[in-house]
């Protein structure tokens, strides 16, 4: 090569063209012709190789490659035509130059249509040897880089094909007038169409009805102006399936022009996955915002060290009455509008807490104008893929209204524990299995020793009851009451020698509750005790009367005695004085007799409980006591006592009631007129009727005559109690009285008492 | 009405109209009276006693009424009332069992000579049964005069 580096004088040398020097063969069977045409050659800058016979070149030929053949068509062992025929054969661009020392026009012609490059003769001209080897090699250096530059084209269209098969992208070509001509197995699948239906349609049987006519204003603008919009770029588009489903896709179009025209290519991906994908990102994104926004909470984000601020929803303006780009600007600012009494705290359990994750405060901002709001903030970490907190998200809310109902709530339940526990009465509040719920402090202390809490006992081991309280009390506690319910159950018990009123009313839950019911209890023994000392007491005033009365029935007598012992002692006459005695004697036991019915009908009930009474006895015995009184003049009495079953009332009581109303009613007669006295039976009720025919009560009396102390009597002549008294004693003992009166007409007085068998069930 | 008197004494003492319901009362009271002298007049109630000194000559020829108040038709408290406004000279004594010091207060008001309260002792209805008639008894002889 170096040899050859210098001789660049031979600039038409093969050398010229640089790489390795070309390699020539020569096929002759003469060796000196051998020596001096590869001598020259040699000297051409060719590598020679010189062989005698045809079969020996033909062998090389087949192993190595040649720029040229010089072939001497007069061979020993083959013809030289065959010989040319074989060379061409192994390789058809070896150009092969015939020398032939005969040269005939027909060797000449049959060896240039067999492929001969050129046919020279012997003794041949160095320099058209040289000429036209060098074309020869030259022609030869051509086909073998037009050879391989084929080799290559379709090796690239190959693997361009390949890489179109498989492509997951569809690509589709088109010629200029937009009609198929390529259609890739993606494009198959995408559009469901295969090669066969498509190759030679046009491209609009790919796109919506919409898109097809600005598609073909493209195509004859690209081929009248090449002004193209699309090309190079990647455009969303929709494309229609076979099915007729549209699509959304993303193309690539590029276009190319050769001798033949324009041609375009299209590289179609579905993007509908990609469409969703970015619609449900909006979406999320939207939905986020529209909460964040809308919300009446503070959504925050910082990061953990709490130096940047990378989000706060708008509600903040309206709860911290500041602007957000305040709180950007700088993030520290929040703690500058918490209030300074919970300033402290919060931010020891923001920096503490926030990135733990049970961040949970309550504390106060001061807007600017002053007010106050009470805020609920709660904190939760975020951390990225290695588990490391890199944001805090927060929710915050105002919780001002919900703080001021709680108060006011408590407050409410402060007043109305406050009240209950300051009653003075006891306040059992029970639930439907009958347990306490509630018991005021009144309640604890009279049912409460020993401690613990009556809470949750049930309410007949609180009151130790008798069998017949108990029954009473278990069965008022299953009536049904309602808050309208004028009369709510009541009653009485006795524990421990106190006595105990109460009252049941119902306590309403929200709804749904489970049922509740109240005992209000009142320490009634004092309260008893005096109404017992008043009844009494009015009773002793009655007696009173009654004494007055008496008095004048055992005086009568005694006058007689007194006188007629006094006679006695100064007779003499033994007719007489006996005569006397027995006047005495029977004034005596006149005496004897009034004073016995008196003690019999004064004397104290036994018992001072219930007994079986019979209401028209007792009627009778009283007013047959009346009689002995000073007011009853000519008054007559008419009875009507019907057979009627026995009350349980307390006796001494009742006689109370008879002597009031009786005496009142011939008061009322002023010494004459009828008193009728009247029993029977009304349903499950004993009636007791006391009717005068005195001056009757006025109107605008009637509604007053129970009042205490409403009377119509002089100063000093009543205390105004008895009836109210009346009244008390009757309700007491279970029953109901009623007056009825006529002005000029009279007076009835209607007591009603349950039978003994109904008051019981009662 | 009956009219009782002692034989012999042929009632100088006195005329008394004693008014009571009760015969074991009227009956000691009247043998008593009759024994010391005077007169005795029995009626059994107000209505009675009302219409016997209406039906009498005049009303000095009753010098004492003794009364009781509880009587059946007019009790003593309304005749008393009579006998005060139609002969206030005639001195009227109250003999009840009814130990009523309203009524005693309300009658001495009237112009009732005593109040007695049964039982009396005979002594006693006596003295006053006494001073009684004699006051009457001079002021009769006064008007007679």
């Amino acid at each position: 090569m170096g040899k050859r580096g210098h001789r660049k004088v031979l600039t038409e040398g093969p050398s010229a063209l640089g790489g390795p020097p070309t390699q020539v063969l020569i096929v002759d069977d003469d060796p000196d012709l051998c020596k001096a045409l590869g001598d020259l050659l040699e000297h051409e800058g060719y590598r020679v190789h010189a062989v005698g016979r045809g079969d020996e070149a033909i062998q090389q030929a087949k192993h190595v490659t040649y720029g040229a053949v010089l072939l001497d068509l007069r061979l020993p062992d083959l013809d030289g035509q065959a010989v040319l025929k074989a060379l061409t054969e192994l390789d058809p661009t070896l150009p092969v130059i015939i020398l032939t020392g005969f040269p005939t026009t027909e060797n000449t012609v049959r060896s240039l249509v067999k492929g001969a490059f050129a046919c020279l003769t012997k003794p041949y001209n160095p320099d058209v040897v040289k000429a036209t080897l060098r074309r020869a090699v030259a022609v030869k250096r051509l086909a073998v880089k037009a050879e391989r530059v084929e080799s290559a084209l379709s090796e690239s269209e190959e693997r361009f094909r390949s890489l179109v098969e498989s492509a997951t992208d569809a690509i589709v070509v088109a010629d200029e007038k937009g009609h198929m001509i390529s259609w890739n197995n993606a494009a198959q699948s995408l559009f469901a169409y295969s090669a066969d239906e498509v190759i030679g349609k046009p491209l609009t049987m790919l796109m919506p009805l919409r898109y097809r006519e600005a598609h073909q204003r493209g195509l004859e603008r690209v081929s009248a102006t090449g002004a193209t919009r699309v090309i190079g770029k990647t455009v969303e588009l929709h494309g229609l399936r076979r099915d007729g489903v549209e699509f959304p896709l993303e193309l690539s179009l590029a276009t190319w022009k050769t001798k033949a025209g324009a041609f375009y290519s299209g590289i179609i991906r579905d993007i509908s996955e990609r469409k969703r994908a970015e619609e449900a990102l909006r979406e999320s994104q939207d939905r986020f915002r529209q909460l964040a926004e809308n919300i009446r909470e503070v959504f925050w984000m910082t990061d953990p060290q709490k130096d940047r601020m990378l989000y706060v929803s708008p509600a903040y303006e309206e709860i911290w009455d500041r602007a957000t780009d305040s709180l950007y600007e700088s993030p520290r600012s929040w703690l500058d509008a918490i209030h300074p009494g919970d300033r402290a705290r919060v931010l020891d359990a923001a920096v503490t807490k926030q990135v733990a994750g049970d961040y949970d405060e309550e504390y106060r901002v001061v807007r600017p104008d002053g007010t106050i709001r009470w805020i609920h903030d709660r904190a939760f970490p975020i951390r990225d893929e290695s588990g490391t907190v890199y944001r805090i998200a927060g929710i915050a809310e105002d919780i001002t209204e919900r703080k001021q109902a709680q108060a006011v709530l408590r407050n409410a339940y402060q007043k109305t524990k406050t009240i209950l526990a300051s009653l003075p009465g006891a306040i059992l509040i029970v639930n439907d299995q009958q347990e306490a719920v509630y018991a005021n402090s009144l309640a604890e202390h009279y049912f409460g020793s020993p401690p613990p809490s009556l809470v949750g006992r049930s309410v007949f081991d609180i009151l130790p009851l008798s069998e017949s309280q108990r029954v009473t009390l278990s069965a008022n506690l299953r009536s049904p009451m309602t808050d309208a319910a004028k009369h709510l159950p009541e009653g009485e018990f006795e524990i421990q020698k106190r006595v105990y009123w109460y009252r049941l009313f119902p306590v309403t839950l929200g709804t749904g509750g489970r049922r509740q019911t109240g005992l209000v209890i009142q320490d009634i023994t004092e309260q008893k005790l005096l109404q017992d000392q008043l009844i009494q007491a009015e009773k002793l005033a009655s007696l009173g009367t009654l004494v007055s009365g008496m008095a004048h029935e055992i005086n009568n007598p005694v006058q007689g005695i007194l006188g007629m012992a006094e006679l006695i002692l100064q007779e003499h006459d033994p007719v007489v004085i006996r005569e006397y005695a027995q006047d005495i004697v029977r004034c005596a036991q006149h005496t004897g007799t009034v004073v016995r019915d008196f003690v019999s009908y004064a004397r104290p009930a036994l018992s001072t409980g219930e007994d079986e009474i019979c209401l028209s006895e007792r009627l009778a015995e009283a007013v047959k006591m009346i009689r002995l009184g000073p007011d009853f003049g000519h008054v007559e009495v008419v009875t009507e006592f019907q057979a009627v079953p026995p009350v349980r009332v307390r006796r001494g009581e009742i006689d109370q009631v008879f002597l009031n109303l009786i005496s009142n009613a011939v008061q009322a007669m002023r010494g004459s007129g009828r008193l009728a006295l009247a029993t029977r039976r009304i349903e499950d009720t004993v009636a007791v009727q006391i009717s005068d025919t005195g001056g009757g009560i006025p109107k605008s009396h009637l509604t007053r005559i129970f009042d205490p102390f409403f009377t119509t009597k002089a100063p000093g002549k009543g205390t105004g109690l008895g009836l109210s008294i009346v009244y008390k004693i009757v309700t007491k003992n279970g029953g109901a009285i009623s007056v009825d009166s006529e002005e000029g007409e009279g007076t009835t007085f209607t007591i009603r008492f349950p039978t003994g068998e109904q008051h019981k069930e009662a | 009405m009956e009219l009782h008197r002692q034989q012999g004494l042929n009632g100088r003492m006195g005329r008394v109209l004693l008014a009571d319901d009760e015969e074991h009362v009227r009956k000691p009271i009247r043998l008593s009276l009759v024994k010391a002298g005077y007169e005795v007049v029995e009626v059994r109630d107000g209505e009675e006693a009302i219409r016997t000194i209406r039906a009498a000559d005049n009303s000095l020829m009753v010098d004492t009424i003794i009364c009781d108040i509880r009587m059946p038709n007019i009790d003593g408290t309304e005749a008393i009332a009579y006998f005060r406004s139609q002969f206030p000279t005639v001195p009227v004594v109250v003999l009840t069992g009814y130990p009523d010091v309203d009524l005693a207060v309300s009658l001495m008001k009237h112009g009732v000579t005593d109040f007695l309260v049964k039982p009396v002792s005979w002594e006693e209805l006596l003295t006053v049964v006494q001073r009684s008639v004699d006051n009457h008894v001079i002021l009769k002889d006064q008007f007679v005069a």
